[in-house]
């Protein structure tokens, strides 16, 4: 039986279960005279049952479909004879990729040894066997499981407690899985860089001022030698997310405090949705616009003045991006100026204050949690941000501050790196995951930063 | 006897007998008499405030209608009447902190002493300064207890040196009743205070940008009895050197801390006259079953 099928009668049962568990509180509670008389709602009787229906169940399938390929296989190389017993790793992958194939039809069983041919029908015959055995476990234990909890169930019981014990779990390990991922992304990106810098000095990593990435593949290839200063990437991240923050973030908090405090409700029930439109905006779009409309406008105006621009300049794409940014500054601001309680204005024009003299000494101070929020956002945004970059900044690693010249920047390189033929033990390749290590600890210790500035002059209201 | 205690008699009387409270008595809003014109005595010579034929709708809802009184010099008026009377709202007008809702429109003409309150003219700020205002629920900013009260004097800049500001918030502490409890933690928050304190602070941040009238809008209803008594013995002592309108929903309050009450009816001022007077010989049908617990 297939493990979909196995799934969906699972559920029909767990269904079941829940009705009949229902019914039964409701049967119990008949005599007694009514459901208030019952410990718990007859939804918490239901739901226990079809907890208990699914619970032992689910965990026997699960555990069963992550050991099962394991056991099969161990148990199908010792039937091999002694001199076909795999020596090492490679071996065994081998000759376990042969058996698998003959198993599967994909190779005639008399291209191979006929003691492998015989393994393959010996795991033919496993894996049916184990299927078979998963389907009949799973299906008693949820039918056992769900009759445990028909039988228990009587008035005081407490249903609604252990559900909710069973829930609490639950929502814990969403928690959990959350921490575990991000702990497993930081981990094997730190794994690879580490041996990334067993190839190239972290101080070379670190401080150097060149950024040449390309190096020879194989010993014939005629290539540079490779550079990886990290600095010009890193400069060309800072100038550009500068560049991006100064459009976006007075522009966004000027227009939250219009919108929140001055704007009549007309003005603001269309113009809300109108600026979170923008956030909607895919990057790629901004992108072309920032390449085919901004940079070449930029060029023009700086050509009419005298300066030189290149075609693609750190202003042009750090412009649109702060574009792009606007919506998430003013959108969260506006919504923690908005939550700013009415009492606190009043108190202020009350005592005199003008309109800008209450936003300034007693609404912005209360609502800097929520806007240094929306800043943290745009930045950890215009730091992450690749396809605006990619477009209208180009991938030259210069090292300059002069925003009318062309700048690359981490994630722009990373994309660089992992596109195209790879090859996982090059400085190249894992160079790019150094430089997400470096993204990572950057955007944490911004974090942490923000998060001391806001501790540190937030005013909380009641 | 003072007034309270015998008005407490009185409401004794009328809830022990139950045939007053019967069907015919208890009023409706459809049978209730509106009156054209206010009863008593809404006026007083010289007065600090003076509001005639004040009328204010919120969007086409009319909530005053035809409001005329007199607020005398350092007399302490209580508003009262039953909920949605528009005792609040006309309160608000006199600061125009009704300004502040969109759709609230003011006519008829308010004066404080010679000037227009809403004169277009006029500059808010300037009013709000001379007409301070406390609010139902304590709103203390969530800052330090001496920067709460220092907010007014230095928007105002009323203080130039830092020792002069250190002097206006001892004032304004002491005469609020409050600095011989906080005297030691001035940067703690006002926040942390509790209710009654929080009050206090509020009123001690309204008069340190020394107002010549004091709004208050219920300033009793969060706090617990014994802070609601020290902040009547407060208003006691302000009104000496303050103009006082108080609205409040505890008739006891205002028999206790006014000189001159008006029982405002669904947007209506159906009676003003001397507190005394109102409590114990009240002209108006409505009035005496307001104060005698017939509905509210």
């Amino acid at each position: 039986m297939q493990t979909g099928q196995l799934l969906l009668i699972l559920a029909a049962m767990i269904v079941t279960a829940f009705i009949m568990g229902r019914h039964r509180a409701l049967q119990v509670a008949q005599p007694l005279g009514g459901i208030r008389h019952l410990r718990s709602l007859p939804f918490y009787y239901a739901m226990r049952s079809a907890i208990w229906c699914a619970l032992p169940a689910l965990t026997v399938l699960v555990a069963w479909l992550v050991f099962d390929q394991t056991l099969i296989r161990i148990m199908v190389l010792d039937s091999l004879p002694a001199e076909l017993q795999p020596v090492d790793g490679t071996a065994r992958n081998l000759i376990l990729s042969q058996i698998g194939n003959v198993a599967s039809g994909a190779l005639p069983a008399d291209f191979v040894d006929a003691a492998v041919a015989n393994a393959a029908g010996r795991l033919n015959q496993l894996q049916s066997i184990s299927a078979m055995a998963m389907a009949v476990v799973v299906i008693v234990l949820a039918m056992l499981g769900g009759a445990w909890a028909w039988l228990r169930v009587s008035a005081r019981m407490p249903a609604r407690e252990q559900v909710e014990r069973v829930l609490l779990v639950v929502f814990m390990l969403c928690a959990v899985l959350a921490v575990v991922t991000t702990v497993g992304i930081v981990f094997s990106v730190l794994f690879e860089s580490i041996r990334f810098f067993g190839q190239v000095p972290i101080t070379d990593f670190l401080f150097g001022l060149n950024w040449s990435p390309q190096m020879a593949l194989r010993a014939d290839q005629v290539a540079s030698e490779g550079a990886f200063g990290a600095v010009p990437l890193f400069a060309g991240t800072l100038l550009i997310s500068a560049i991006a923050l100064i459009v976006a973030v007075p522009v966004g908090l000027m227009s939250a405090i219009y919108l929140a405090e001055y704007a009549h409700s007309k003005v603001r029930s269309f113009a809300k949705p109108a600026l979170e439109v923008l956030a909607g905006v895919p990057t790629v779009v901004y992108g072309f616009f920032a390449a085919l409309t901004v940079a070449p406008f930029i060029r023009d105006v700086g050509q009419s003045l005298g300066l030189s621009v290149a075609s693609e300049s750190a202003l042009a794409a750090g412009l649109v991006m702060g574009i792009m940014l606007i919506p998430f500054v003013s959108s969260l601001s506006d919504d923690v100026i908005t939550a700013v309680p009415r009492a606190m204005r009043d108190a202020s024009l009350g005592l005199g204050a003008t309109r800008s003299e209450t936003i300034k000494k007693v609404i912005f101070p209360a609502a800097l949690p929520g806007i240094m929020g929306g800043i943290l956002l745009a930045a950890s945004r215009a730091i992450g941000e690749t396809m605006i970059v990619v477009m209208a900044a180009g991938l030259a690693a210069n090292l300059t501050a002069n925003p009318l010249q062309a700048v690359t920047t981490i994630t722009v390189q990373i994309v660089t790196l992992l596109t195209g033929d790879q090859e996982f033990d090059s400085a190249k390749t894992l160079a790019a995951f150094a430089l997400g290590l470096m993204l990572f600890i950057t955007t944490l210790l911004m974090n942490v930063v923000a998060l001391h500035i806001v501790k540190k002059y937030r005013e909380q209201y009641e | 006897m003072d007034i309270a205690e015998k008005m407490n008699v009185f409401q004794d009387a009328v809830q022990v007998d139950p045939r007053v409270v019967t069907q015919e008595h208890m009023m409706t809003e459809e049978n209730l008499y509106i009156p054209e014109k206010t009863v008593g005595a809404p006026f007083v010579d010289d007065p600090k405030m003076r509001m005639r034929d004040v009328n204010v709708f919120y969007d086409t809802d009319q909530a005053i209608h035809g409001v005329s009184l007199d607020i005398g010099k350092n007399e302490v008026v209580a508003l009262i009447g039953p909920s949605g009377c528009g005792k609040s709202t006309f309160l608000r007008c006199m600061n125009r902190m009704n300004d502040t809702i969109d759709i609230c429109r003011v006519e008829g003409s308010l004066h404080l002493e010679n000037q227009d309150i809403y004169d277009p003219k006029l500059d808010v700020v300037e009013l709000r300064a001379r007409v301070g205002m406390v609010f139902q629920k304590p709103n203390p900013f969530p800052k330090s207890i001496y920067d709460n009260v220092a907010y007014g004097p230095r928007i105002h800049g009323l203080a130039n040196r830092k020792t002069d500001l250190d002097e206006i918030v001892e004032n304004s502490l002491r005469k609020a009743g409050l600095w011989d409890e906080v005297k030691d933690r001035l940067d703690s928050p006002g926040t942390g205070l509790s209710g009654g304190q929080q009050q206090r602070l509020c009123i001690a941040r309204t008069i340190a940008v020394s107002p010549e009238v004091v709004l208050m809008d219920e300033p009793c209803s969060a706090l617990d009895p014994i802070a609601t008594a020290k902040i009547e013995e407060l208003i006691r002592e302000l009104s000496e050197s303050y103009t006082i309108a108080i609205v409040t929903h505890s008739m006891q309050q205002a028999a206790r801390v006014s000189q001159r009450t008006a029982y405002f009816h669904l947007g209506w001022l159906v009676e003003m006259n001397d507190t005394d007077t109102v409590f114990t010989k009240p002209q108006h049908e409505l009035t005496e079953s307001y104060i005698t617990g017939r509905f509210g």
